[in-house]
């Protein structure tokens, strides 16, 4: 799965959000919910993207299509800069860049029928009528719904059903990318398992990448090649799938494998990994040095003063920690046995 | 022995009319200190069946069955009685704390108010229980936490404060009604764990209603499975998740995406589940079942006794024992 050219490229992404004012006379504080963030995504290639709620994953989507503007970085689109494009330029690129929401209800029209909810970014492209019938009926068919189902509005459609109509909106214009923020994680598990299934379908047939925004770790690791863990506006880790979730290096990526609920074989007890303990800091105030040394059960004092340089541990596999070397291989076969500690 | 909680062959429907069915015939016991999980997809009933232990629907209402708190039908006690229960013997935890606290009093109020009409404490004495109770649910600072207001507090905060309150007045059963879905993995697992004490420490009882099958196997001795409206099995939560013998319970188990291994394709159910209004005649679940025949079509399968330990509603359960 080594990529040829990247389809998408992010470097020193930043995404600053501003506070109110905390008095009429101060200044307003800013948030910097992304901070520094890069990757890239290959061609055909998906690259997850997991962290906890408020860690920036989805600004980072945001972002990335400009839904969000960066307040500093480049994104690159098969090559091309897009950050500093202006709004009609961005328009026309816009198609090769789509994204699917979490909440199929609230993402589509409930005025609309599922023929017009389809139609509408072919209209706004400004295809010829005879073509958009055409590929409306095409990507109906890719999302595996009926022909019958065009003339219906989403009250009338299951959440999975709907989640396919998102899809099939998200394909029409043929994007080369497509972002993809929590899209299962509002289903129901069997139904779950059918749209991942037909996501990784689709992606098959033709080609396209995928920037899978989650936090359901099983999910990401049926879909991924590539995985990036992010927390507090930072990616701590990433690699391909069998390096993050095979041998993971930074404490964070390892108290969250540990805490993933999973169906434990018997014998086998939960309580040998305690969960991490405290909570997420402010992102307004995130702690000096490293920014997850707060909860970090190996933090030794040079945490809290220097923040770790990402560093390529071997063939792609990039940790961002001071001590990822010493607690390394011993704990890769243990991952219980580090949160313990 | 009698358990705790038996809920016996109950029916809902909403506004109690014969035609608006959407729990049909749910059994189950809880035994005094055990954890049971009640588990499903949306739309299951499970959460339904949950709140009317404490006759909390409104729109839903029970139309036969009964509900035995040790031995006393809840549906059929008074009003008076039925305050004395909520709060005092069986007490819940939701889903959501943001909306399950009250955003105009202080946490501590909220518990205090618990401890003074149920255990009768004077204010002081309750204010020093709350503030115990607060440490012992892992509050930081929990004297003056005691005095924050819900929106003060993080969310997985928020949660530990709710499950206090259940527990100001020791009750004897607790229901978890998805009491982690709102919180984050690592939050989730801090949760997960301190209800698993504190109902080792108190030893009462648990029911907890979720769609997530991870937290049950950390968690519960039993599960009951249930499928539109209607418990299709019945087991102890290693056997059941060793040998699922129900279709429905096999195909939930293999159709969650692991986190310790790949798949080439993930198992899925193929169709949707059923409306309420339009149930199949014979097992509800016979339309999306591989193994169905004309008898699953034609006829209900009812909850019978497989092996030791474990019902199931189906006319040809997978993977016999024997």
């Amino acid at each position: 799965m080594t990529p040829i050219r990247p389809v998408l490229e992010v470097e020193g992404l930043r995404v600053t959000y501003r506070q109110r004012r905390p008095r009429p006379w101060q200044r307003p504080r800013s948030v910097h919910a992304v901070d520094g963030v890069s990757f890239h995504i290959g061609s055909g290639e998906t690259l997850g993207l997991v962290g906890e709620s408020g860690c920036g994953k989805s600004s980072v989507g945001r972002a990335v299509l400009r839904l969000t503007e960066p307040s500093a970085g480049r994104v690159m689109l098969e090559g091309e800069d897009i950050t500093s494009l202006p709004p009609w330029a961005l328009r026309r690129r816009r198609g090769r860049m789509q994204i699917i929401f979490q909440d199929p209800s609230s993402a589509l029209d409930p005025r609309m029928t599922v023929e017009e909810l389809l139609s509408e970014p072919l209209l706004i492209a400004g295809w010829p009528r005879p073509r958009i019938h055409k590929r409306v009926r095409e990507v109906l068919e890719i999302v595996s719904l009926l022909p019958e189902h065009l003339v219906r509005y989403p009250h009338e459609f299951s959440g999975g059903q709907k989640q396919r109509i998102g899809i099939a909106r998200a394909l029409a214009l043929e994007p080369r990318l497509l972002v993809c923020d929590e899209p299962v994680s509002a289903l129901d598990v069997s139904v779950q398992a059918q749209i991942v299934n037909l996501m990784r379908e689709i992606q098959q047939k033709l080609g396209l990448s995928y920037l899978f925004i989650a936090h359901d770790l099983g999910v990401v690791r049926q879909i991924s090649h590539r995985v990036a863990v992010m927390y507090l506006g930072q990616i701590v880790e990433s690699g391909t799938r069998a390096q993050v979730y095979g041998a993971p290096l930074h404490p964070y990526t390892r108290a969250l494998l540990a805490a993933a609920p999973r169906i434990r074989p018997p014998g086998e007890d939960a309580a040998r990994s305690p969960p991490l303990r405290g909570e997420l800091p402010d992102p307004a105030n995130p702690p000096s040095g490293c920014r997850f040394r707060t909860r970090c059960p190996i933090a030794i004092p040079l945490c809290a003063e220097h923040a770790p340089e990402t560093r390529d541990l071997g063939t792609g596999h990039l940790v961002a920690c001071h001590r990822a070397e010493q607690a390394g291989p011993a704990m890769a076969a243990h991952p219980a046995a580090l949160t313990a500690g | 022995m009698t358990p705790l909680l038996e809920v016996r062959d109950l029916h809902l429907a909403i506004g109690g009319r014969p035609d608006r069915v959407v729990v049909d015939g749910v059994s189950f016991a809880v035994p005094a200190g055990g954890v049971v999980a009640l588990v499903g997809e949306s739309g299951c009933g499970k959460t339904v069946t949950a709140l009317s232990v404490l006759r909390l629907t409104d729109a839903i209402q029970p139309i036969s069955g009964e509900i035995l708190l040790e031995g006393e039908d809840i549906l059929r006690c008074s009003p008076r009685r039925l305050r004395e229960i909520r709060g005092g013997v069986i007490s819940m935890v939701f889903q959501e704390p943001m909306t399950s606290l009250n955003p105009v009093f202080t946490i501590g109020f909220q518990i205090i108010e618990a401890l003074q009409i149920h255990r009768g404490l004077p204010r002081r004495a309750a204010r020093q229980a709350a503030v115990e109770l607060l440490d012992r649910v892992g509050i930081p600072a929990a004297s003056s936490r005691v005095d924050a207001y819900p929106h003060q507090l993080s969310g997985g905060m928020r949660q530990r404060a709710m499950i206090a309150l259940a527990l100001a007045c020791r009750p004897k059963l607790l229901i978890a009604d998805e009491p982690t879905t709102a919180l984050d993995v690592t939050i989730q697992a801090q949760i997960i764990r301190l209800l698993r004490d504190l109902q080792r420490e108190f030893g009462m009882a648990v029911l907890i209603i979720t769609h997530d099958l991870g937290i049950v196997s950390d968690f519960a001795d039993s599960v009951v499975v249930m499928y539109a409206g209607k418990v299709v099995e019945r087991a102890a939560t290693a056997a059941m998740f060793s040998a699922p013998r129900h279709p429905y319970t096999g195909r939930l188990l293999a159709s969650i995406p692991p986190v310790d291994r790949d798949v080439e394709r993930l198992e899925t159910i193929p169709g949707t589940v059923p409306s309420p209004w339009a149930m199949p005649a014979g097992c509800r679940f016979a339309p999306r079942c591989a193994h169905a025949d004309g008898m699953c079509h034609a006829m209900s399968p009812p909850l019978e006794r497989v092996e030791t330990g474990r019902d199931v509603a189906c006319w040809h359960p997978s993977g016999a024992a024997s």
